[in-house]
């Protein structure tokens, strides 16, 4: 036994010291990804950042974006562009768009990507029987027709400047393969074995395999007539943020996160910029499209109910004591240090933002000045809504008198802030906040809450105030799902808040339907709900983090763009 | 023992549907549903959440849910002309037109765990079984690799610990065991992760083959790096209880008459050792095989998230996060049915082993 044990150890030493982490193999491009599998890689029903990341890669799409202005971009501008669309046209009335399709793209088996091929995918969707989110298209669109090959027609229900975009929020399938699995029945795209492997493409990869919780890849597509170099893209999956920095740190990979996202956390950005610098790896910052901010409730949460009924008829929510008044809101947007939250929480590694959106998307307007740290102004306006201290004892809360709106006089200010545990940037903000709101007599009682136990309370608009964060915005951030009464709904809205202010609703409805749907037309209507939104905070403005890409020097030529890390996929090489 | 064995087979029925009920009920109290959590975007209407949630079943009652998953939904409602609709339903339980459409629908496909259809995931959109099955090569790996360590390392410093008792070895080896009984598995992990992983480049930093374009996965002789780290974590609170346990069953013997007529004839310590106390001591280790087997199933799934191992523990901690019942629950039954007989085998075979044992 004792000479089992000396081999045992011997063979574990020696092991130990006769492996060296093998590098990653030349020509391939390898990711990241911490959030689980793709598991539905059907265009038209994925739904995740690495499945997104994939269908870029393996699908076509109605058109591709600009990756300088994320404007909707016509096909032949560049050789980076996999859209289809050659040109398109809108109709004097505004309701019918005609697309004039490239006729020279093919899937990987030779059958040409086709009209008919979008008009299908539009009809699965169009189904209602499908999983798939992407149904705010079927709000404006009457129908798609296909006329030939390489001209689609799409009929709308109503004016909208948005459709161009929701047109194109999924890829295309091959009508060819797919219609004949579904025997009719739309409902059985959800269950294809296709969903899984992919195996007719049309994108500049084709799929390569799926390893359970170990990793996907993509094999260049010879055929595709975009001439990319890598031979494949892996994207592995690793168990947390940490293990995937570690991995490239130790070469095992070649970039951080997926082509989707940039995964460089807040703590280590400096650090990362530093040995950039040195020249160890390359790296790329942006603003990131999504913002941290706190929902304030305005309508009383002791009874919530929806903000309006069938008919449109606004509803008696009540209000909240203290956040039904807007000047209460003001005080509180001037009583924290903002460079405090950003250096104590994102590491100094984010913007602070003025409204609804960030710096990364056109219809956010930058003219507008933040909210200053400013408590003698943020006391005096609390004063002014009833809110005072009564007992000349600041480590008490401030307390209502006859004064407050909404509140009963000697009601104590103090209210509850939820946010998701785990989310360290989120914990370290809240207790900024508890500290600073403390400083001026306001009693914030901060906790952290299981992510589904959140959604809970804020889908049931059953709060005082929520910390959470939103990602992907769309560029031109019409927010009416978020900001008027169509999304008030109580279990499932996204205007949690029960913010309602009828002409934030008019500038909504006139940027979706402005006639000719002009850029600059809709970009000063989104300038002016940001200003209103900025004022009326419905919510608190917080900020919008820097997000870094990293990739090794092994990765040639990257040029990446903010949300486009692999713009330019064809000139992209990998050196061994 | 026949008799035995059927008593507890038997009596193992109403166990294994408590266990049932009450994982269920756990996980249907758990806040929030696999919707929200794969679909929580302001672009996602209310609606139609609404509508992907009844697609899944997930608005659906509590003793529906779990009387479907149970039993299937064919029993619950059925076709009774067969002409492809129910006709018939137990309408406490369900109705006929379960979407609202005025029309009823046929039975389902569902056909409940009892006849082994373990349903399919949410978020994968597979059979549960399908899951559980590609995971299970890898759990077995690790988890024989760790068993293999723990007992080969565990056993012999157990023996020599007694022998030797209140030696310099006995005192470190013992206070090693409480050290890697103390000592958090996935602390550890992550300690020698990034020690030999990241810090000297031994290793990989977790994975269990190496990246390739077609997905393969060679021979575990090719790839026996990505093992060493997990397996050896995985070993050391076994490795700790198993020396612990054979330390204490070996003293025992040690004491016995016939230990002290092997020292009369002359016997070497060696011999007395390993050939006359360890056998006898390995006798109570049988109580620990059922347990064992338990583990080698389901004891690894820590180790597994935090070496990124693709077995079933990872596979049900995925299933946890994204509360995809399904799965948990499929892995759940399993692991349950595994302990039920795990701890059945450990009682007979202890009756086998030590014929001064008797069941009744």
């Amino acid at each position: 036994m004792l000479k089992l044990m000396r081999i045992i150890f011997i063979a574990l030493f020696v092991a130990s010291l006769g492996f060296a982490a093998s590098a990653q193999e030349g020509g391939i491009l390898i990711g990241t990804n911490f959030g689980g599998d793709p598991t539905n890689m059907n265009p038209l029903i994925s739904n995740n950042t690495v499945e997104l990341s994939l269908n870029e890669f393996l699908f076509p799409s109605l058109y591709n974006i600009d990756p300088e202005t994320r404007a909707p971009m016509k096909a032949g501008r560049n050789d980076q562009d996999n859209g289809l669309a050659l040109d398109w046209s809108i109709s004097d009335d505004g309701l019918v768009y005609t697309f004039s399709l490239r006729d020279d793209v093919t899937w990987n088996d030779g059958a040409p990507v086709t009209a008919f091929d979008y008009k299908f995918t539009f009809d699965a969707l169009a189904s209602g029987e499908t999983s798939s989110p992407r149904t705010d298209v079927l709000q404006s669109v009457e129908s798609v027709e296909a006329v030939d090959a390489t001209t689609l027609v799409v009929t709308l229900k109503l004016a909208s400047c948005r459709v161009i975009e929701e047109l194109d929020d999924f890829g295309i399938l091959p009508q060819h393969i797919i219609e004949p699995m579904l025997d009719g029945n739309y409902a059985e795209i959800d269950n294809l074995e296709y969903n899984k492997n992919p195996n007719v493409t049309a994108g500049v990869f084709n799929f390569g395999a799926l390893v359970p919780d170990q990793q996907t890849s993509l094999i260049r597509n010879e055929n595709h007539w975009m001439d990319v170099s890598p031979e494949g893209y892996i994207i592995r999956n690793v168990p947390d943020q940490i293990v995937g920095i570690e991995q490239f740190l130790a070469g095992e990979v070649n970039s951080v996160g997926t082509a989707g996202s940039a995964s460089v956390p807040a703590v280590q950005m400096q650090d990362f910029r530093d040995r950039a610098e040195a020249g160890e790896f390359q790296v790329f910052e942006y603003v990131d499209d999504g913002l941290t901010f706190i929902g304030f409730n305005m309508a009383d949460r002791g009874n919530p109910v929806n903000g309006q009924d069938e008919d449109g008829n606004p509803i008696d929510q009540g209000k909240h004591p203290f956040f039904g008044d807007v000047r209460v809101r003001q005080a509180l947007a001037q009583a924290v240090n903002y460079t405090d939250i950003i250096e104590g929480a994102a590491e100094g590694e984010a913007v602070q933002v003025n409204s609804f959106g960030t710096p990364a998307l056109w219809g956010y307007d930058s003219s507008i000045e933040p909210w200053e740290y400013n408590p003698d102004a943020a006391l005096a306006l609390l004063a002014e809504a009833g809110f005072v201290d009564d007992d000349d004892d600041p480590s008490t809360p401030l307390v209502a008198t006859e004064d407050a709106l909404y509140a009963e006089p000697g009601t104590a200010f103090s209210f509850e802030l939820l946010t998701n545990s785990g989310n360290l940037v989120r914990e370290a903000a809240g207790t900024v906040i508890q500290d600073q709101l403390g400083q001026i007599g306001i009693d914030v009682d901060f906790q952290t809450q299981e992510f589904g136990a959140l959604v809970q309370f804020l889908l049931g608009q059953d709060f005082d105030a929520i910390m959470i964060g939103f990602t992907n915005l769309d560029q031109d951030t019409d927010a009416r799902n978020v900001f008027t009464p169509v999304g008030d709904l109580v279990g499932g809205g996204f205007n949690f808040v029960s913010y309602r202010n009828d002409r934030v609703t008019e500038l909504y409805d006139e940027a979706l339907a402005l006639p000719g749907c002009s850029f600059e037309g809709r970009q000063a209507l989104y300038h002016e709900i940001s200003r209103i939104l900025h004022e009326d905070l419905p919510w608190w403005w917080l900020f919008a983090p820097f997000s870094m890409y990293a990739e090794a020097n092994s990765v040639q030529n990257w040029m990446p763009y903010a949300e486009t890390r692999y713009a330019n996929m064809a000139d992209i090489a990998i050196s061994p | 023992m026949i008799k035995y064995i059927i008593r507890r087979l038997v009596q193992s029925i109403p166990i294994f549907f408590g266990i049932t009920l009450l994982s269920y009920l756990i996980l249907w109290l758990a806040p929030g549903d696999p919707i929200i959590r794969l679909y929580f975007a302001p672009n996602i209407k209310a609606e139609r959440r609404a509508e992907l949630r009844a697609q899944l079943g997930v608005d659906d009652p509590f003793h529906i849910q779990y009387l479907r998953w149970l039993i299937g939904d064919d029993w619950l409602r059925w076709d009774s002309d067969g002409d492809g609709i129910a006709d018939q339903a137990f309408e406490l339980f369900t109705q006929l037109d379960t979407n609202g459409d005025g029309k009823p629908e046929p039975p389902g496909s569902n056909y409940g765990i009892l006849r082994g259809d373990f349903g399919n995931s949410f978020v994968r959109k597979k059979p549960v079984m399908d899951i559980i099955a590609a995971a299970i090569p890898a759990t077995l790996e690790l988890s024989i690799s760790a068993l293999i360590i723990a007992m080969a390392l565990g056993i012999p410093i157990g023996v020599i610990s007694a022998a030797k008792k209140g030696s310099l070895f006995d005192n470190v080896a013992r206070v090693l065991a409480v050290v890697l009984n103390a000592v958090p598995n996935f602390w550890l992990g992550l300690i020698l992760i990034l020690f030999f992983g990241a810090h000297l480049g031994l290793v990989p930093l977790g994975g269990r083959c190496g990246l390739t374009l077609t997905g393969e996965c060679p021979q575990i002789l090719q790839r026996w790096q990505y093992l060493v780290l997990p397996a050896i974590v995985l070993a050391g609170a076994d490795l700790a209880s198993f020396s612990r346990y054979l330390r204490t069953s070996t003293l025992d013997v040690l004491s016995q008459d016939y230990i002290r007529t092997a020292k009369a004839k002359g016997l070497s310590q060696r011999q007395i050792d390993f050939r006359h106390a360890l056998r006898n001591a390995l006798i109570p280790f049988a109580t620990l095989l059922g347990p064992i087997l338990t583990n080698l199933w389901g004891g690894a799934a820590v180790i597994e998230t935090v070496f990124a191992w693709p077995g079933v523990g990872r596979v049900f901690f995925n299933g946890a996060i994204q509360q995809d019942y399904p799965v948990v629950m499929g892995i759940v039954i399993i692991s349950a049915v595994a302990t039920i007989l795990g701890l059945m085998l450990s009682d007979i075979l202890y009756v086998i082993i030590d014929p001064r044992i008797r069941l009744s």
